[in-house]
């Protein structure tokens, strides 16, 4: 069994396609995290804000920023499937 | 025409030689190996080259000392100051490191190869050296025909090992078996006259094998063989460390004013060095018998006496140089000016940003930088607005609506002049490139490339509003005017907001602030429709002007879209780090429009 395990994980390090795939997928969480963060901050920002214009500018941005999550969080649950 | 002259008769003085002197063919064959082997490691060490350069390069040139520190390991590890030297012009000519750091990594450079004698004399001369070369060609040949950048780069540098170590061994065997037949060590010219002529021969010889690490080779194996005397041995490596410069000032022929200046830089190095260590030559010999006595070296180990010899010149080169590094600048920036044109000329997409792919997009992503603030110029003089009101955050509308008329500018000229021959250049510069197409260079490239049609296409819709923007922008139909005037503020307050966002730190988050931006374009285009319906149902407006604002309208909507598109692929160039991650959360036009229709 241990042996098993062993050859498994020497085969992930040789394996440069999971590695990539690994990668990938902690890029990804990490830009999510981001896009959380940001939209914590504009849904803070956006009741404060007198300007019409950044006010407009703003919650067009949480929409986009909804929409990119919503499109990452797919990618990653197909990036985890794999 | 010397060129032409010089390659066949070196071809038939080697074909004389080889025909005279069987030991000669084995010399020869060692030195051309041992070229082969140094091809080899570059282009191994080429494979690594990119984005964990770029990384290292940018924290490792901050300052003269960590850029020499830089210049010392990079050369040591890839054993070539050739290459070394030929990345930093690169860098620089792209604008990714200074003139002060690009000539830290030279002096560095200069000091890094004086380990090749080390290695040489030290280990490749002292053990059966050949005996290491072959499992590392056969290891090395496998691993190039791998499928993985990584591990090709691997089998390169160890190709390139195993050559390196087998021309040694053929050119130490060479001169072992040549003295049987002639002795070189008659012909050695003692004293200075010895030292000054061999170091013309060292020159030479560097120039023509395009390695001093070659010249060196032979020195070391040649003394190491009773062929050559120490004093003269000493000129060779004197010579070998001025011929040197040739590579780059042969690479900087294809440089910009930075590269240019970098070659300059490294030939007043070298032979400021080399007249050093020629007029001070017996007293560094007294300190290398000195330092060689310290280190246990024996006093007729004249190889590793060489040894030290490079060192202690090069760093005597250093310690006079570094105090006046500022004044070379100042003197190299003085007499290498940067040529200023009538129209605008690509700054950083010179040959030489071309070597490496991360060069390259770091080129081409400087010179798309310029288009779009030419672009952005071009716009904002087109819509009769003042670069400074725009993007100073003060109230836009207000001061709009003061403004008594546009002045007239031809916006073909400005584009003839400030972006045209920076755009051709960089389309000749991307179709130039042969990165391979799945590269994530490549990717990059051609991303920029779009960038640039959709900046020109920017520019050309500013030239077909700008007809109805002086019509309109003046006191003879209020209507209008304010309608022109609505046109002016959407475009004023978009260039305003993206030059706030591609100001800000976080490239990967804020590429959302400019798909946001979009949405509000698009919102902008069908209010600006509602409005001219509006004014056409009530009649305040003719067909032909309710046209014309429909047309202008469309034109503008189609010039933000192409702004924020290029500063978009700008950003996410610069976030490349992001790879793949990056593209899944990026939206396309289908996303951007569901989300319009769901606001």
């Amino acid at each position: 069994m241990k042996t098993k395990k062993l050859l498994e994980k020497f085969g992930d390090l040789l394996s440069f396609k999971k590695k990539k795939r690994l990668k990938h997928i902690d890029k990804l969480k990490s830009l999510l995290t981001k896009l959380k963060d940001k939209r914590g901050k504009l849904e803070k920002m956006i009741p404060k804000e007198k300007d019409k214009h950044k006010a407009k500018r703003l919650s067009k941005q949480l929409k986009v920023i909804n929409a990119q999550r919503e499109k990452g969080l797919k990618a990653l649950q197909e990036l985890s499937k794999q | 025409m010397l060129r032409k002259i010089l390659l066949p008769t070196i071809l038939l003085v080697l074909a004389y030689g080889f025909w005279v002197s069987p030991n000669f063919k084995a010399i020869a064959a060692g030195v051309a190996i041992f070229l082969f082997g140094m091809l080899s490691l570059e282009e191994g060490f080429r494979a690594f080259t990119g984005g964990a350069l770029d990384r290292i390069l940018k924290r490792s040139t901050s300052s003269t000392a960590k850029s020499m520190m830089f210049g010392i390991v990079s050369t040591t590890v890839m054993q070539s100051s050739s290459l070394v030297s030929v990345i930093a012009i690169s860098f620089l000519s792209a604008g990714l490191i200074t003139l002060a750091a690009g000539i830290g990594i030279i002096f560095g450079a200069n000091l890094g190869t004086t380990t090749g004698a080390w290695l040489i004399a030290g280990f490749g001369l002292k053990v059966n050296i050949a005996a290491y070369a072959m499992p590392m060609l056969v290891f090395g040949v496998i691993l190039v025909f791998q499928s993985s950048k990584a591990l090709r780069g691997v089998g390169y540098i160890l190709a390139g090992l195993g050559f390196l170590f087998l021309g040694i061994h053929y050119m130490k065997e060479g001169f072992e078996t040549f003295k049987e037949t002639i002795n070189l060590a008659e012909y050695a010219i003692p004293g200075l006259l010895g030292v000054l002529v061999f170091a013309g021969i060292g020159i030479f010889a560097t120039v023509v094998m395009q390695s001093s690490h070659a010249t060196l080779v032979l020195t070391i194996t040649a003394l190491a063989a009773g062929q050559i005397t120490y004093e003269n041995g000493l000129g060779l490596a004197i010579g070998a460390n001025v011929g040197t410069t040739i590579t780059a000032i042969l690479g900087a022929m294809s440089a910009n004013h930075d590269g240019r200046r970098l070659a300059a830089a490294h030939l007043v190095f070298n032979v400021v060095t080399g007249i050093i260590a020629i007029a001070f030559i017996y007293q560094i010999m007294a300190v290398v018998d000195g330092v060689s006595g310290m280190m246990g070296i024996a006093g007729d180990d004249y190889t590793l006496k060489l040894a030290v010899f490079h060192t202690i010149f090069n760093l005597l080169g250093i310690i006079v140089m570094v105090p006046l590094l500022n004044k070379l600048v100042t003197g190299l920036i003085k007499f290498i000016p940067e040529k200023k044109p009538d129209i605008d000329q690509p700054r950083y997409l010179a040959s030489s940003s071309a070597e490496f792919p991360g060069t390259a997009v770091q080129a081409v992503r400087m010179e798309t930088e310029r288009v779009f603030q030419a672009t952005v110029d071009i716009i904002l003089q087109g819509f009769g607005m003042k670069k400074d009101l725009v993007l100073s955050g003060a109230e836009l509308e207000p001061a709009l609506a003061e403004q008594e008329l546009i002045k007239e500018c031809s916006v073909e000229s400005l584009y003839q002049k400030h972006i045209k021959g920076i755009y051709g250049a960089i389309v000749a510069f991307i179709s130039h490139t042969d990165f391979s197409r799945s590269d994530e260079s490549s990717i990059g490239l051609q991303r920029l490339r779009e960038a640039n049609t959709h900046l020109v296409e920017a520019v050309k819709d500013t030239e077909e509003l700008h007809v109805n923007l002086r019509r309109y922008i003046g006191p003879d139909n209020e209507v209008m005017r304010k309608a022109y005037d609505r046109l002016r503020l959407q475009v004023g307050l978009l260039i305003r907001d993206i030059e706030e966002i591609r100001a800000s730190a976080d490239d990967s988050v804020d590429s959302s602030s400019l798909d946001a931006l979009r949405l509000v374009a698009d919102e902008d285009k069908k209010l600006n429709q509602q409005a001219v319906s509006e004014l056409m149902g009530q009649g305040v407006v003719s067909p032909a002007m309710g046209s014309s604002l429909i047309n202008d309208s469309v034109f503008s909507h189609h010039l933000s879209k192409n702004i924020i598109t290029a500063a978009k692929t700008l950003l996410a160039v610069r976030a490349i780090d992001q790879g793949e991650a990056g593209e899944d959360v990026s939206l396309d036009e289908s996303d951007l429009s569901n989300i319009s229709k769901v606001a």
